[in-house]
């Protein structure tokens, strides 16, 4: 039959093989986070997603109603007092740079995305790349900026942790949607420009860029509550 | 004999097929389908988006339920919520950025390089950029800094900085070198971010010998934002 | 056959229990190196059955079958074409083939 140095080979390479297959079960496990079979966790993931749904759908809806009594407040004692409607007013306009109230305008949209499908994506590892193109937009004239509907306030850092790109601490993936309000033929100029960062961008990786521009886009309320622990006003 | 054993054995088997056929077509639902690496991953990416929707949500949710209640108690005491707002807009002020403030913090002031260029190198290197600033800012930002300045102008999120030259353009003033950077925040973590082996200025002067010099104070000012805030094009959404 | 089953065995054993992983980005290009050694198994199997096995051919067939195999997975993906479905109909394909064959022999032996 087959002579010994024959059966040897066949017992390593086979041992091989085994070891390999088991760690490669041991690896989909670990990404895939669970001992069931994909399928099985794949149903649980979209009913976890749909009760969750539901759940922010009940929530927006308590929202509203809250929202509703204040502004009961605010309107019935405004059509009174004028005072009180230019206070409402001053307020809405400070608010916009807390990133308490939404916003809304025509502008762009930016799509960043790398095709990237193993490994660390590109764009994360080089989210400078938001950094310049933030700042070309305020250079060029926009009043608001939001990344993946993280709107963007005076004190938003942007940095990389854990396999994904924090902005106000949001983790955040790519493809990253950039939606600025300003004068759209102007932003888009400033975007697109010949040797500018998107040009750069499109010349030399895998990155796609869309843009695009929009008669009305909002951008929506930062959630946290911007407190200031260190700075105190001059009292002059 | 043997035929219609085996033709006996034929019949069966494809009874078996035909059931299996029907089964499956009866039993079709899509979430059975193939279920690769990619699109667990990716529903794993929405759960936890929605998740942090909905505690964001829930964020909005707690401050405005706080805002109902000072109103409540507003008119039930003084009859007009007058002053919540009159508060609420001076807390605001400051939060956005149109008050003067001081605070511990840290200052930086950025120069060019003194140092000869090597052989072949690029001018550019030692020159600082718009980027350099920019990033700089970024990292302070993300060390809890909450305000910033540069030159004296605040920085806020619509502020552009446009390297024009030699000089820089910020809040439409044009200034030369040095560059002077104040922010107030936790100076432990605001050094921190200027100090540590990866930031941005160790490596602009270690590598590129760019004349940065850092220092904490535990009183920095920076002055309020003073230049006109008309939105062209921007406007808060109907009913805020 | 047996001792294949018995190294098999041994090898998922210590898979399983010893703590060595790799990147799950690389699982694309091992899962189809693995298809590629199975393959160069079945191979082994027909062979030894027909009295043809051969050492060298089977031990280079499993390492050069896999690498290749794992090695145009990687060029497609750096290319953005499948390739790995050539490896997957090519080994796919040898595969029942060899196995057809193995039934065969083990049939024919058992009713003679």
């Amino acid at each position: 039959m087959i002579d010994l140095k024959g059966k040897i080979a066949i017992i390593i390479l086979c041992a091989i093989l085994g070891f390999v297959i088991a760690m490669q079960i041991q690896a989909v496990r670990q990404a895939t986070g669970g001992n069931k079979f994909l399928n099985q966790r794949a149903q649980h993931m979209v009913s976890e997603l749909r009760s969750l749904r539901n759940e922010k759908e009940k929530l927006n809806q308590e929202l509203d109603d809250i929202e509703n009594r204040l502004r009961e407040y605010e309107i019935s004692e405004a059509d009174e007092s004028i005072i009180v409607r230019n206070l409402k007013k001053d307020l809405s306009k400070y608010h916009i740079f807390t990133g308490f109230v939404p916003v809304q305008g025509p502008g762009i949209t930016i799509t960043l995305d790398d095709k990237q499908s193993e490994g660390v994506s590109f764009l994360m590892y080089n989210y400078e790349i938001l950094l310049d193109l933030v700042n070309e937009l305020n250079a060029a004239g926009a009043e608001a900026i939001a990344i993946n509907d993280q709107r963007l306030l005076s004190t938003t850092g942007i940095h990389y942790f854990s396999n994904a790109v924090m902005i106000n601490s949001i983790p955040t993936t790519p493809p990253f949607v950039i939606t600025a309000i300003g004068n759209p033929q102007a932003l888009e100029a400033s975007v697109n420009m010949r040797f500018g960062i998107i040009w750069n961008i499109r010349q030399e990786n895998n990155l796609t860029v869309i843009t695009k521009e929009e008669e009305n886009i909002t951008l929506q309320i930062y959630s946290e509550t911007i407190q200031f622990k260190y700075a105190r006003p001059i009292e002059n | 004999m043997r035929k219609t054993a085996s033709a006996f054995i034929i019949i069966i088997t494809f009874v078996v097929l035909g059931y299996f056929i029907t089964f499956h077509f009866r039993n079709i639902s899509e979430e059975y389908s193939f279920v690769s690496i990619r699109n667990i991953t990716e529903l794993q990416n929405e759960i936890n988006r929605k998740k942090e929707e909905i505690r964001s949500i829930n964020g909005i949710i707690v401050k405005k339920r706080d805002q109902l209640k000072q109103y409540e108690v507003a008119i039930k005491e003084e009859g007009t919520i007058k002053e919540v707002l009159r508060s609420k807009i001076e807390i605001a002020r400051i939060h956005a950025g149109f008050v003067d403030i001081e605070g511990t913090g840290v200052i930086i002031v950025l120069r060019d390089s003194e140092r000869d260029l090597y052989k072949n190198e690029d001018p550019n290197n030692l020159i600082v950029h718009e980027s350099d600033i920019l990033v700089l800012l970024n990292e302070l930002k993300v060390a809890g800094a909450e305000a910033l300045s540069v030159n004296g102008q605040r920085v806020l999120f619509m502020t552009g900085v446009k390297c024009t030259g030699p000089t820089i353009t910020i809040n439409g003033f044009t200034y030369g070198q040095p560059f002077i950077i104040k922010a107030i925040g936790n100076t432990t973590a605001l050094n921190a971010a200027i100090m540590s082996p990866n930031a941005s200025v160790v490596i602009l002067k270690e590598v590129f010998g760019l004349d940065i010099k850092s220092r904490i104070s535990p009183r920095v000012r920076i002055a309020k934002f003073s230049e006109s805030t008309s939105f062209k094009h921007l406007t808060v959404k109907e009913g805020y | 056959m047996l001792i294949a089953l018995l190294g098999l065995a041994i090898g998922i054993f210590l898979g399983f229990y010893l703590p060595i992983t790799y990147p799950i980005a690389f699982s694309l290009y091992i899962s189809i190196a693995i298809l590629a050694a199975l393959d160069s198994v079945f191979g082994a199997l027909k062979a030894s059955l027909e009295k043809t096995f051969n050492t060298a051919i089977f031990v280079s067939g499993f390492f050069g079958n896999a690498i290749l195999a794992g090695g145009l997975a990687y060029i497609g993906d750096r290319m953005g074409i499948p390739l790995y479905y050539a490896a997957i109909f090519a080994f796919g394909n040898r595969l029942f083939n060899n196995f057809a064959i193995i039934r065969r022999h083990m049939l024919n032996i058992k009713s003679d």
